[in-house]
């Protein structure tokens, strides 16, 4: 029972008083975050990020992965109560859970989401446990052709799972590629597109990146609307699930965490695609499938199970492969990195007490959001009745410090604010932004590793399909782009994206 | 002329239009080869590919007809992006304090109705209230004044 003894580490790691102490203040900062209209997990984890800078490196992951899951959770808070979802995968939430609201069942729609969550998180906890070092054990016997060949792998998943036309998430990932390469060329030493700024050899930074895409893109689309409408706050009745309700969301809690758990390793599904695919079983399966949108419990529990689920499966990747899967995940790696932690399958051994105790801080955090957010709903709605004017501003502010402090650089600051310009532009031009951050964080390490393959094979571009393993990811990635582009999947895939509205 | 404002005919050029501006910024790199490549390899062969995915999304526009951009609402995107730029400007300069005022004075612009009072409050709230926590709470090495 190697599984238990690992776990009996991680607990011993996160049951210090600092430690719970950094979990309970992540998830409530992160749920603090989260509830505010427009804010996601990755916007709360970049502006939070100096929060854990002073820390050591497992409870500033510890903190990090309560803001994720706390920000996850606080947004489907705002679907249920205000109709409003927080960030993108709670928008299937909305659906059935503020038809629950409006039905004076607030209270109870809350308590299904927080028992789903909860359940789906201590499912997936074991999952990573049992998944993430076999997983790592084969990782270790990859070479760079393997190493390229994944890449290429998640790269092309990730944009078959993206949202709106493949062809445009393609071009978004070789943008990104290409943007990641800027700096100086590891191989070669030269400068490559740094148009003479010295700040530019160091290439650009990720938070900055994703902040003005996802935090000040946001901003400015949301003052479109001039007047934003008020928010009408559902009344809470303390409504418990009773048994019967208990009863008609387990099964669907259960399909909704294997569902969320097996795409949240999926580069570029995560939570998102957990949610809506799990909401969209559901709806397929029921007997009666009218009642979804109309209040539907199952409607709640399901994607709620599935996007925590998921949320919590992404780390897999980036913590046995040093892959993001999406670019919350690349946030963490390069917070990480900060810590002088280098993500890849040598972290389950070199640090296997970061790992576990990531892993058991999962569980404790979990259950620290379902203690934390049924009491604290009252607390919750009163944030999000803050008028948007007051609000913005202050997460503008946020913003600047938050990405000046990572490396004390003005000018990383100023590239988040060219990088909001971008995000608007593509928010316009319906261009789906996460392919190109992980691109982004991909570029380097693709060329670095087929530079690295050529050389060991004296120049053989077929080393990366010789090689049965390398070969086996080219062919996955092939078949997912030939599929994607098969315009009865495409079909299918739109259904399964936008289904109700 | 009218297809510009294409989502998609305007995606594909801006594709084509940051494949460009890679290849002419890395174009001066030795390529090498497939089996030997140089610094240049990467960068010019996914430019290349980035304008051939424009190429294609644009001509794709064409024959579809798809929706119109929606409108661009510049007073926000140039108030936001001002605010920050501002920020980036003066917070080595002149120090946090200062930089969060100015900031927040710029971007409250944004929001009309904003009352000339309540708009100092907010931001002179604001950069007490960060100066508070991230220099005096968490200890980051920010400085509050000009140096």
């Amino acid at each position: 029972m190697e599984l238990l003894s690992n776990l009996e580490l991680g607990f011993a790691t996160v049951l210090t008083p600092e430690n719970l102490m950094f979990s309970f203040f992540g998830v409530l900062l992160g749920t603090l975050i989260g509830v505010l209209p427009g804010l996601g997990p990755l916007v709360a984890i970049a502006v939070l990020l100096p929060f854990t800078f002073g820390l050591d490196p497992v409870s500033s992951m510890i903190m990090l992965a309560g803001i994720f899951y706390g920000a996850q959770y606080g947004g489907s808070t705002t679907a249920i109560l205000i109709n409003l979802p927080g960030e993108a995968s709670s928008i299937v939430t909305t659906l059935d859970g503020h038809e629950m609201a409006k039905r004076g069942e607030a209270g109870k729609a809350l308590a299904t989401a927080a028992i789903g969550s909860f359940f789906a998180g201590c499912v997936a906890t074991v999952l990573i446990g049992i998944f993430a070092p076999p997983l790592a054990e084969l990782a270790f016997k990859f070479g760079p052709a393997e190493y390229f060949s994944l890449m290429v792998c998640g790269l092309i998943v990730s944009v078959v799972l993206a949202n709106g036309s493949v062809l445009k998430a393609i071009g978004m990932m070789v943008l990104g590629l290409l943007i990641g390469l800027v700096g100086t060329d590891e191989q070669s030493g030269l400068q490559r597109m740094t148009l003479g700024v010295p700040e530019l050899s160091d290439g650009l930074a990720v938070a900055a990146i994703a902040m003005g895409i996802f935090g000040l893109g946001e901003i400015m689309r949301n003052l479109e609307d001039f007047n934003r409408r008020d928010f009408t706050v559902s009344k809470i009745t303390s409504l418990m699930p009773g048994r019967d309700d208990l009863k008609r969301i387990f099964a669907p809690m259960v399909r909704g965490t294997f569902l969320g758990s097996f795409l949240g390793v999926l580069p570029g599904g995560g939570a998102l695609l957990a949610s809506f695919s799990a909401y969209a079983l559901e709806k397929k399966i029921a007997p009666n499938p009218d009642d979804f949108g109309r209040g539907a419990i199952q409607g709640v529990a399901a994607p709620e199970a599935a996007n925590n689920a998921g949320a919590q499966t992404s780390f897999i990747p980036m913590l046995t492969l040093g892959i993001p899967s999406n670019p919350v995940m690349a946030l963490m790696i390069s917070a990480l990195v900060i810590q002088g932690i280098e993500p890849g399958p040598a972290v389950i051994s070199d640090h296997p007490e970061l790992f576990w105790g990531i892993i058991a801080s999962m569980w404790i955090g979990n259950l620290m959001l379902l203690l934390l957010n049924l009491p604290l709903v009252g607390l919750w709605v009163k944030l999000v009745s803050i008028p948007y004017k007051i609000l913005f501003p202050i997460v503008i502010v946020f913003a600047c410090v938050g990405v000046f402090s990572i490396n004390n650089s003005a000018f990383a600051v100023f590239t988040m604010a060219g990088f909001g310009v971008f995000g608007y532009v593509l928010k316009k031009l319906e261009c789906e932004p996460a392919p190109m951050i992980l691109g982004f964080i991909l570029g380097p390490m693709m060329e670095g590793h087929m530079q690295r393959a050529l050389l060991i094979s004296r120049g053989d571009i077929s080393v990366f399909v010789r090689e049965p393993i390398s070969a086996g990811l080219l062919a996955v990635a092939a078949v997912a782009l030939i599929v994607a582009v098969l315009p009865s999947v495409n079909k299918t895939r739109k259904i399964a994206m936008v289904d109700d509205d | 002329m009218k297809h510009l404002n294409d989502k998609d005919v305007a995606s594909g050029l801006m594709f084509i239009l940051f494949g460009l501006i890679a290849l002419f910024l890395t174009s001066e790199f030795d390529f090498g080869s497939a089996a030997r490549p140089g610094p240049g390899f990467f960068p010019i062969v996914l430019s290349v590919l980035l304008m051939l995915i424009g190429a294609a999304i644009s001509g794709w526009g064409l024959l579809r007809h798809g929706d119109p951009i929606a409108h661009f609402a510049l007073p926000p995107l140039i108030l936001i992006t001002a605010a920050v730029c501002v920020f980036s400007f003066c917070i080595e300069p002149f120090g946090l304090v200062p930089s969060v005022i100015l900031a927040v004075l710029i971007a409250s612009c944004a929001r009309p109705h904003f009352g000339n009072v309540q708009r100092f409050v907010l931001a002179i709230g604001l950069a007490a209230f960060s100066a508070l926590l991230f220099v005096v709470l968490l200890n980051l090495p920010i400085s509050l004044w000009p140096v």
